[in-house]
């Protein structure tokens, strides 16, 4: 969750930052630009104080010996199920932000139309412990030649 | 297997393709002499060569991969870390390929599909970029039970269906692609000029001073297909010898 809210808010920041620079050198632009960055800066704190509480809660994951699961979603919710014996690769990626936060996104891929199942953020050695669980059921599960 | 690194010789790799991106510069700049200002694009090519070799380096020294008796695992990037896990049993085709500058320092690019589908059809799940010829081998020989350990030729078995017959560069030529692949080579040529300080579309404009304007189209359009004919011939060739060599 500290994960989404950090991102908000550098996504927030720098534009906000932009405009405040541009309010400094550009006199011309200072009566409406003013008003509009008062109004992003509200957004930018409401969107920061619920979106990434309300995004922690949609997402959802699972995985048992025969599939992973995935959940997401805020109106329209997605419940993605990826069997084990579909499973081609595992994926651990992280980025400056997750790694300063010790995080990791997994992405399963199988080979299915609507893309792979990513599990956004999850802790980084529960990260490692679950791809490394994964690829060895996945080992042992014989694959069905698919 | 422990973590292993991609070949050393990468890296010379990466200071070859370095160095060749300068050559226009220094052409410009030593021989003709020209002010660099003139000559931008060879600049351009310089700058852009040289980044591409350091970002490549990056890559060389922060790739790791294994191959466990259950998966194969690959850990790069500098900045976006990422690992990748495969079984051993989802792993569907090994391969391996070499373009000029790997083949001068004898490197591999060993690539593992596993099935996963891209914008291009079929992409690698794995690079492996690169190793020596001798690990490249080994590779396969680990991830493909059934890998002929040698790389002799097969003895052929079954009968020929077709064999390839050099008349056929005539079905080749014979395309809408003689169009394009005059466009191209005019636009890489008048783009390899400018590297130089040389303005073909000035001098072309010189020659032409006072001909009649029907055939200069004429002749244009004679010597666009003159030359696409002759790029796709090389590529038909070039295509043909790769093939059967």
């Amino acid at each position: 969750m500290l994960w989404w809210t950090v991102r908000d808010v550098i996504s927030a920041v720098v534009p906000l930052a932009a405009g405040l620079v541009v309010f400094a050198f550009v006199e011309s632009w200072r009566p409406w630009l003013g008003p509009l960055l008062v109004a992003l800066a509200i957004v930018d704190v409401v969107h920061a104080a619920v979106v990434p509480s309300l995004r922690y809660r949609v997402h959802r994951w699972e995985a048992t010996d025969d599939a992973v699961y995935a959940l997401s979603g805020w109106f329209v919710r997605e419940w993605r199920v990826a069997p084990l014996s579909r499973i081609q690769t595992v994926d651990a990626t992280r980025g400056p932000l997750q790694r300063w936060l010790g995080l990791a996104t997994v992405t399963v891929t199988t080979a299915s139309a609507s893309g792979p199942v990513q599990l956004v953020a999850l802790p980084d050695a529960e990260a490692t412990e679950l791809a490394a669980r994964l690829t060895a059921i996945v080992g042992r599960t014989a694959g069905d030649a698919t | 297997m422990t973590w292993q690194r991609l070949d050393r010789k990468v890296i010379a790799v990466d200071l070859v393709r370095a160095a060749v991106s300068l050559v226009p510069t220094a052409i410009a700049a030593g021989v003709l002499g020209l002010d660099p200002g003139d000559a931008w694009p060879a600049l351009v090519v310089a700058v852009v060569g040289v980044l591409r070799a350091a970002a490549d380096l990056a890559r060389w020294a922060t790739t790791r991969y294994r191959i466990t008796p259950d998966r194969v695992e690959v850990r790069s990037g500098l900045f976006v870390r990422n690992e990748r896990w495969i079984a051993r049993d989802r792993i569907r085709s090994v391969g391996s390929d070499a373009r000029l500058t790997h083949r001068l320092f004898g490197l591999r690019v060993v690539t593992v599909g596993a099935g996963l589908t891209g914008v291009a059809g079929a992409t690698a799940a794995l690079r492996i970029d690169a190793v020596s010829a001798a690990t490249a081998q080994r590779l396969h020989e680990m991830l493909d039970a059934t890998a002929i350990p040698s790389e002799e030729p097969d003895k052929p078995t079954g009968h020929l269906l077709a064999q390839f017959e050099p008349h056929w560069v005539l079905y080749n030529v014979l395309s809408i692609w003689v169009v394009f692949a005059g466009a191209g080579l005019t636009w890489g040529g008048y783009w390899l000029g400018r590297l130089f300080g040389y303005d073909a579309l000035d001098h072309a404009r010189d020659l032409a001073g006072g001909a009649h304007t029907g055939w200069l189209i004429a002749l244009g359009a004679v010597g666009f297909l003159l030359l696409g004919c002759g790029g796709l011939v090389v590529g038909f060739s070039s295509r043909a010898t790769g093939t059967s060599g």
